[in-house]
């Protein structure tokens, strides 16, 4: 397993990954951390597969479906904490 | 004591009435073919629902649906009898559209002429037309509304039950028994045009909360019939003609009222999905025009059914207008089974070179269904159909193009062409009479409880090679990283455990013509654990009740917690 990245680090990645399979490219510009991701229909269920499979490999932490909660999949922000946190335990 | 009044109930049935009693059938994982996210209970009602409480409501009647089947699922310890007891109404309505409800709608509607003997009961749908005869003749049944569009007969039969009258010999498409035996009004009332001509009205779902892992998603059903003739499917233009007795077998619904439809979303239109049923049946001129509406409305997502490869124009146009979902379903990669399914309009080649212009004009995502039960079809037709799944996901990488397999279940549809010339092609019926199907739902494994084998494939056949397919493909999704590892393992657990259970059974019945104590107790576990949750095969992970577009929004929690019983917890709730 590599080192910790920083939230900051886990947080570029997601923006960048949702940006790009779910937003076309987001040409406005409008994705940021606190965009509310299922309030604006960014995250459907099959969005949030997706992004799981890729949290899961891109960052090598578990994510138990009792973890998909909506407060965890409110925005980028909260998910880079929740995988930020999973990366420390396991390295712990 | 709490109440709900209406003129009339529209009560949906799970598939088994009282399944949560039952530890002597297995609701076995794929049992329900998991296409879609429901339970092998069958908690969605017909959406042409939708339309008979609208039509009703603009001629002042007021008709309430209450989905008896999801509040029994999200509330185990739910006392049907009590809740019934607690609905008031003179009439009770009751789905036999499709055959999964045919034990669960007869035995709810027995309880509620238990409670409320002097309550008419009244049945409809395609399968209560195809039955309407042998359906009329249970006690618990009093009239059968026969069509694809009831909404007249039943307003008329409605205002007849609230002025206080019985005589119903001038409203069309009606049988029910008399002292003298079946009596029929005639089977005359059957639009050629503007199908279910109301809009439906979704501001109900407006404010259901959006969870992660359960979308809101909504319908559209623009049609009734089809252009299509596929042998095995109860809506085809064989079985519409053979069923329905009309030479029309395509009904339009007009335009600007799906328009009306979507509109009624609101806000929440931006959150929300769209399955466009019977989406292949339109032309390109409503089909763009529908595109326009979603675009100006900012739906989310739609998902389109297809059975010809969607031209660019349109392609151009979905990917345009929302997050275009397209549903494929040519049902076997073999060119020979396509065909005779009643697809083969293109082949796999055709497809591969279809999917990346998809892509490019924007569509999120290809999903490709095989089906299992199909003519000429047999085992390795099967896993060549998977293997071909595993060629599909790496030459795509997974989501862009995903391929899907499911069996044909519980029954080939009554009133279909395999089903009324079996022999032609290839297929062995079990079942012919509406009370043998009933019987069949309640067979302690599923593969008994299915209609048809083929020449290619027997009963238990299908029920093995759906176990051996399905590991198969969830197993390639997870080595190609399509799902996570965890929700794979889960589902190769799952089908692990059903098939260990489906063997015991099928041990004790042959050996002792019964099933123990201890084999009924772990049934029984298994039944609460499959039934505490609903899945389906792209999202193959638990996801809760609640939410979904048909789950009951008329009893409100008040009357459910006067109405259950908390003794009933210990033995009924979901482990």
């Amino acid at each position: 397993m590599t080192a910790t990245p920083e939230r900051e680090e886990i947080a570029t990645k997601l923006l960048a990954f949702i940006r790009e399979r779910f937003l076309s490219g987001d040409p406005q510009g409008e994705l940021t951390g606190e965009t509310p991701l299922l309030e604006l229909g960014i995250l459907n269920s099959l969005n949030t597969a997706t992004l799981i499979a890729y949290m899961v490999e891109e960052f090598e932490v578990k994510v138990p479906l009792h973890d998909v909660t909506p407060e965890a999949f409110k925005n980028v922000d909260n998910l880079s904490s929740m995988v930020h946190e999973r990366r420390r335990s396991a390295d712990a | 004591m709490r109440e709900l009044k209406s003129d009339m109930f529209l009560m949906h049935a799970p598939s088994v009435f009282d399944f949560r009693e039952r530890d002597d059938l297995l609701f076995a994982y794929l049992s329900d073919s998991d296409s879609v996210n429901v339970t092998s209970v069958y908690e969605m009602f017909p959406i042409g629902w939708f339309s008979i409480k609208q039509h009703l409501a603009e001629h002042d009647v007021q008709c309430d649906i209450v989905n008896v089947a999801s509040l029994m699922l999200m509330h185990p310890d739910l006392n049907v009898e009590e809740l019934v007891r607690r609905l008031d109404a003179p009439i009770f309505g009751f789905d036999l559209h499709w055959m999964t409800q045919c034990h669960g709608a007869i035995e709810l509607a027995k309880l509620v002429k238990r409670v409320h003997p002097d309550a008419l009961t009244v049945f409809g749908g395609i399968s209560a037309t195809y039955y309407a005869e042998e359906l009329a003749r249970y006690d618990a049944v009093d009239v059968v509304v026969q069509g694809y569009d009831t909404l007249e007969p039943v307003r008329l039969l409605t205002e007849e039950v609230l002025r206080g009258g019985r005589d119903f010999r001038s409203i069309p498409n009606l049988l029910y028994t008399t002292g003298d035996g079946i009596e029929s009004t005639g089977f005359d009332h059957k639009p050629a045009t503007n199908y279910n001509n109301v809009a439906n009205d979704w501001s109900y779902y407006q404010k259901t909360p959006v969870t992660p892992l359960a979308s809101k998603l909504i319908m559209t059903l623009p049609n009734t019939g089809c252009a299509h003739d596929c042998g095995w499917c109860g809506g085809s233009r064989f079985a519409y003609r053979n069923i329905m007795d009309v030479r029309k077998t395509l009904v339009q619904k007009d335009h600007d009222l799906i328009v009306e439809e979507l509109s009624t979303m609101g806000e929440a239109a931006k959150h929300t999905s769209i399955y466009a049923l019977q989406c292949y049946s339109e032309n390109k001129t409503r089909m763009h025009q529908y595109l326009d509406a979603v675009h100006e409305f900012g739906y989310r997502s739609v998902h389109f059914e297809q059975f010809n490869l969607t031209p660019d124009d349109t392609l151009k146009k979905m990917g345009e207008s929302t997050d275009a979902y397209i549903l494929l379903s040519p049902e076997s990669h073999d060119p020979r089974i396509s065909r005779a399914s009643g697809r083969g309009t293109y082949t796999m080649e055709e497809m591969e070179r279809w999917i990346p212009r998809a892509l490019d004009a924007g569509v999120k995502g290809v999903m490709v269904w095989f089906f299992i039960g199909m003519p000429y079809q047999d085992r390795q037709s099967v896993m060549d159909t998977v293997a071909y799944s595993e060629h599909l996901i790496r030459k795509f990488k997974g989501w862009p193009a995903l391929p899907l397999i499911c069996p044909m279940v519980p029954f080939l549809d009554p009133g279909c062409r395999f089903f009324e010339e079996p022999e032609k092609h290839g297929y062995r019926i079990f079942h012919r009479t509406l009370e043998e199907h009933r019987q069949a739902m309640i067979e302690p494994m599923w593969y008994r409880r299915l209609n048809y084998e083929t020449r290619w494939l027997s009963r238990r056949d299908l029920q093995d090679v759906s176990y051996e397919a399905i590991e198969r493909l969830v197993r390639i999704k997870g080595e190609y990283g399509v799902l996570p590892g965890e929700f794979c393992d889960a589902v190769l657990e799952t089908i692990d455990q059903t098939r260990r259970l489906l063997g015991e059974m099928e041990r004790a019945l042959t050996l002792d013509g019964r099933l123990p104590a201890s084999l009924r107790e772990e049934m029984r576990a298994y039944n609460r654990k499959i039934l505490a949750y609903s899945s389906d095969q792209i999202l193959p992970m638990p996801r809760p009740f609640g939410g979904r577009w048909f789950d009951d929004a008329t009893v409100p929690a008040e009357l459910i917690s006067e109405v259950s019983d908390p003794s009933r917890r210990q033995v009924h709730s979901p482990a």
